[in-house]
């Protein structure tokens, strides 16, 4: 929980400091698109501390990859 | 100057020591902590010597695609060489490698900060202290991270210099023998392991360094922080097995046990800890360095004009793809062994189709008297 706040509150921080300049120019592709990626950011680090789901991670898949192709175990 | 959207974005330059310094750092920031060439057990030292014949020809690899491109990197590059189409699809899988390289070195330096200091502390905490301070460093652009290095470097080498002779008087010289006991097999697959991490990781540069002042420059960076890295490396890992002999390759965080051992007269000891603190220097210009190259990648891929504005998302997707990455160290330490095989298209393979594609291109369009005219109004050769 102290995790998910504090993920929050740096999310608001750079929110204030980075798309509200975007909102402001009218930038409507870059604010979009950085507001998306802090959803995207938020939905994850809450998954992960209230769900407490386990995130999917790249090592497994990228190492049974490199066994069927070079043989490695 | 303006960017391909048009919008005004200041030019950024990083002059020739500045660049060396940073790849310098770049090389040995995670190699401090966990040794390299560890597959040769006692003849590390000399897996990395053998690891130099393969290093160079990658390096002038790297070096040569900046120097046909001044001011581009390696985006631009493949912009112009393969087509937007083809060039954003394989610019996809180089952004892929630089998030994930920067995850795993996070990774890295928050696991051995949990075994080495704070075992009771949340990984996902200091997984976000050091990030955040990459981020925030990262903020005020490259110029600043390469200032940066260049002012953290020399407290680096003070403290090499003065911890390496501190730790001999625990060294046994002998620990280096028997030499090639197992043969030339350990020590060439030590070799490759040496180049893919950390020498390889330097394709990273070529996404980095496109503000150098001159032609040559690439070339200097490369070649001149590969001898400061060779050199420190060599040092670090000689004194390693010298003092831990054959667990030099079974510990975790080998320089960070060889430390621990140093005893002066029962009045200088413990000092790993400030050891620890100046290996983070290196690791945060390293994370740093991954990061810049990603949010370069991306904000020009997704045409979104300033890398800096997207530091902060892209930079907590890393955090979070760091956090859980592994389960725990010995999956960390499991995955290195797989490492080597993983980059081999990001290091070697795609760097050389590259290189063929843009020196075929540059020779077409000076046939036709346009790609040098166009590239000389950006940068002129000193």
């Amino acid at each position: 929980m102290i995790i998910l706040l504090f993920t929050l509150l740096i999310i608001l921080g750079f929110i204030l400091t980075d798309a509200i300049p975007m909102f402001l120019n009218k930038e409507w592709k870059q604010f979009w698109v950085y507001v998306v990626m802090m959803l995207g950011i938020l939905i994850l680090v809450f998954f992960k501390q209230i769900m407490n789901v386990t995130l999917p991670s790249p090592a497994n898949p990228m190492k049974e990859a490199i066994i069927a192709i070079f043989g490695k175990q | 100057m303006k960017n391909e959207r048009g919008d005004f974005v200041r030019k950024e330059i990083i002059a020739d020591h500045q660049s060396i310094v940073l790849v310098a750092t770049f090389i040995f920031g995670s190699t401090l902590i966990l040794g390299t060439g560890g597959d040769a057990k006692q003849d590390a030292w000399l897996a990395i010597l053998v690891a130099i014949p393969m290093v160079i020809p990658a390096l002038f690899v790297y070096a040569r695609l900046l120097s046909l491109y001044p001011g581009k990197d390696l985006f631009d590059i493949l912009n112009r060489v393969f087509g937007s189409f083809i060039g954003k699809f394989i610019a996809l899988f180089f952004i892929w490698y630089a998030f994930h390289l920067g995850a795993l070195v996070i990774r890295n330096f928050s696991e051995f900060m949990e075994i080495a200091a704070m075992p009771e502390t949340p990984p996902m905490v200091i997984i976000f202290s050091m990030g955040l301070v990459c981020i925030l460093a990262l903020k005020d652009g490259i110029e600043l991270l390469a200032r940066l290095a260049t002012f953290l470097l020399p407290f680096i080498l003070l403290l090499i210099i003065i911890v390496v002779p501190l730790s001999l008087t625990q060294a046994h010289p002998e620990n280096l023998k028997p030499i090639l006991y197992e043969g030339w097999k350990p020590v060439i697959k030590g070799a490759f392991s040496t180049f893919s991490f950390p020498f390889g990781e330097t394709i990273i540069f070529t996404m980095v360094l496109s503000t150098l002042k001159t032609k040559k420059s690439p070339y200097k960076s490369f070649y001149f922080a590969l001898v400061i890295s060779i050199i420190i490396m060599l040092i670090i890992t000689l004194r390693n097995i010298m003092v831990l002999g054959h667990m030099a390759s079974m510990v975790y965080f080998p320089s960070y046990i060889a430390v621990s051992v140093i005893n002066i007269g029962d009045f200088l000891q413990r000092i790993e800890v400030t050891v620890a603190v100046i290996f983070l220097f290196a690791g945060f210009i390293k994370i740093s360095v991954c990061l810049y190259a990603a949010c370069n990648g991306i904000t020009k891929i997704f045409n979104l004009g300033d890398y800096r504005r997207f530091v902060a998302p892209i930079g907590l997707f890393m955090l979070i793809c760091a956090d859980n990455i592994y389960e725990n160290t010995m999956e960390m330490l499991e995955w290195i062994k797989y490492y080597p095989y993983y980059v081999i298209p990001f290091q070697i393979i795609l760097p050389i189709i590259i290189l063929i594609g843009a020196e075929i291109k540059v020779r077409k369009d000076r046939g036709q008297g346009t790609g040098d005219k166009e590239q000389g109004t950006e940068i002129k050769e000193r």
